[in-house]
């Protein structure tokens, strides 16, 4: 287990909206997957965490789900970011940003 | 709007029946992807996906919450349904407990609307408190069966030359005046009032105007203000009514004004018994007293009047006093019988009946709680009989809170959704 981490709290929305952005269309799996991967498996999802958050986005209207085949021709739940999707995160990552760089000059002032 | 829209899809949502089936084949291809890719022994791999999922159940179940709009819904939904279940299924309880509720919450609404319509509603005048009767009183040692009796002409005179308090004073009394030339003819309660009246009450008319001291003389006082009742009941609520003439009693006189709809001084409360005024009057016209009567000419006048700014009741009772002094040595046969009682108007209106109504409020709240106290030992009884199923409950898995609230039918709406929470988690958990 060493070498990865829980992802901060209040950022996974982030991370999966984030995702969908990049890669398009994608089922859970290939979220967690991807998450993992891009992060250099140092961010660790919960896996299972994915799919409340996903209920909570579809919900919100940040995501659109869609039930298409995979390619191991398995069904599965395509989840595709809105444009209410992009916007949330836009400004989500704007917060993120400016409180990173807060807590970053707080901790690399000598 | 996102809110409408989410709204809308939770709205979907409680008519989606897959949901459950959706979530688990998400989750089941999410578990088998995983373990495919996991190298090794294929059941080590199940494992190993398995862990790095999570409590599946769990999740799910936040997963159904996180819809909760139709959770939320339901759960009222079953919660009353159980109630009204449960109120059908003891008709003696519920019978009596209703009953009970019903008499103490009746009760205390019937008294307290009458502690509202007299102690807590202000009276229509703006700082009532400053308005005051000053009421004659009976000389000590007579008794002439009622306390409070009306001053002459002479009298109010006198007040209005010599008293200091009172920014304004007015006499009025009653008068029956005969409407003739609209409609049927009717006999109307009136008042005739001195030009002090409306100033001291600090009403002003609603449409026109009321009558200045020099329409308030004798010769001149053929003008009337009309009560907002009247106005609309005899002229339909004409707002060209100014200027018109009415035939009182067989005189032609001018409307100058109409009042506001809550004004009616003096209502049968505002003055007392011994005075015979009117329930409601319907009319004012100037009283047009003379300057001066007959000596101790009885008129039967009633006086009402407003204090100067700062000026206190207990000073315009000494004001009084000097003006009670006065017309005993003006009038040395009829000594003593120009004492006066300065009181105020709104005490006036509540009168003797605060503290028996403050009393009865109180004997009505009590009354309420012993209701409630009855009712929750009826409901405590009943509990007993229930212990079979709370046990049932709580082998089921429902918490002692559940089981404690829904002991109490008021409160189902916490307890069978604990319960029913609980029931639904077994069932899920379990794999029979």
């Amino acid at each position: 287990m060493s070498g990865r981490d829980e992802i901060p709290p209040g950022t996974l929305d982030m991370l999966i909206l984030k995702t969908l952005v990049r890669g398009g269309e994608m089922h859970g799996y290939e979220i967690a997957n991807s998450i993992q991967q891009i992060s250099d498996e140092i961010l660790q999802v919960e896996e299972g965490s994915l799919y409340p958050a996903l209920q909570r986005m579809l919900i919100k209207g940040w995501v659109t789900a869609e039930w298409g085949v995979t390619r191991g021709n398995r069904r599965a739940r395509y989840y595709q970011p809105t444009k209410a999707g992009r916007k949330q995160l836009e400004a989500e990552l704007s917060q993120f940003r400016r409180v990173n760089q807060a807590i970053l000059r707080v901790i690399e002032t000598a | 709007m996102s809110i409408l829209g989410e709204l809308w899809r939770r709205f979907r949502f409680t008519r989606n029946r897959r949901f459950d089936q959706d979530l688990d084949d998400e989750m089941r291809l999410h578990l088998e992807l995983r373990a495919d890719d996991h190298p090794g022994d294929p059941i080590e791999a199940r494992y190993a996906a398995k862990r790095r999922f999570g409590n599946t159940t769990q999740l799910k179940e936040t997963s159904r919450e996180m819809w909760s709009f139709g959770d939320t819904v339901g759960a009222l939904l079953q919660d009353a349904k159980y109630g009204t279940r449960s109120f059908v299924n003891a008709r003696g309880f519920t019978a009596i407990a209703v009953l009970t509720l019903a008499l103490g919450i009746g009760s205390s609404t019937a008294v307290f609307s009458l502690v509202d319509a007299i102690l807590l509603k202000p009276l229509p005048y703006p700082d009532a408190n400053q308005i005051v009767l000053p009421l004659r009183r009976s000389p000590p040692g007579v008794n002439l069966g009622f306390d409070e009796f009306p001053w002459g002409i002479n009298d109010f005179r006198l007040f209005e030359r010599e008293s200091k308090t009172f920014a304004h004073l007015g006499a009025f009394k009653s008068d029956s005046f005969n409407l003739t030339g609209v409609g049927e003819p009717e006999l109307i309660d009136g008042i005739r009032a001195s030009a002090g009246f409306f100033p001291a009450l600090g009403v002003g008319a609603a449409l026109g105007r009321t009558y200045t001291s020099e329409e308030d003389q004798p010769g001149r006082e053929y003008e009337v203000i009309l009560s907002d009742r009247l106005w609309r009941d005899r002229f339909g609520g004409d707002p060209g009514i100014l200027g018109r003439a009415v035939e009182l009693n067989g005189y032609p006189y001018t409307v100058i004004g109409v009042m506001p709809a809550t004004f009616a001084f003096p209502r049968a409360e505002e003055i007392p018994g011994s005075f015979n005024f009117p329930r409601q009057a319907q009319l004012w016209v100037p009283a047009a007293l003379p300057a001066a009567a007959k000596p101790a000419q009885p008129d039967d006048l009633a006086v009402v009047g407003r204090l100067k700014p700062g000026a206190s009741v207990a000073q315009a009772q000494a004001d009084m006093d000097a003006c009670s002094t006065a017309l005993d040595r003006m009038f040395s046969q009829a000594k003593g019988w120009f004492r006066c009682r300065v009181t105020r108007l709104d005490e006036q209106v509540a009168g003797d009946t605060r503290r028996p109504l403050l009393l009865m409020l109180m004997a009505v709240g009590i009354v309420l709680l012993i209701a409630c106290s009855n009712v929750a030992n009826l409901l405590l009884t009943r509990s007993f009989a229930r212990r079979k199923e709370f046990n049932l409950r709580a082998a089921l898995g429902a918490g002692a809170r559940g089981c404690c609230a829904s002991c109490s039918p008021k409160v189902y709406c916490s307890p069978s959704r604990l319960v029913s929470a609980a029931l639904r988690s077994r069932a899920q958990a379990s794999p029979w």
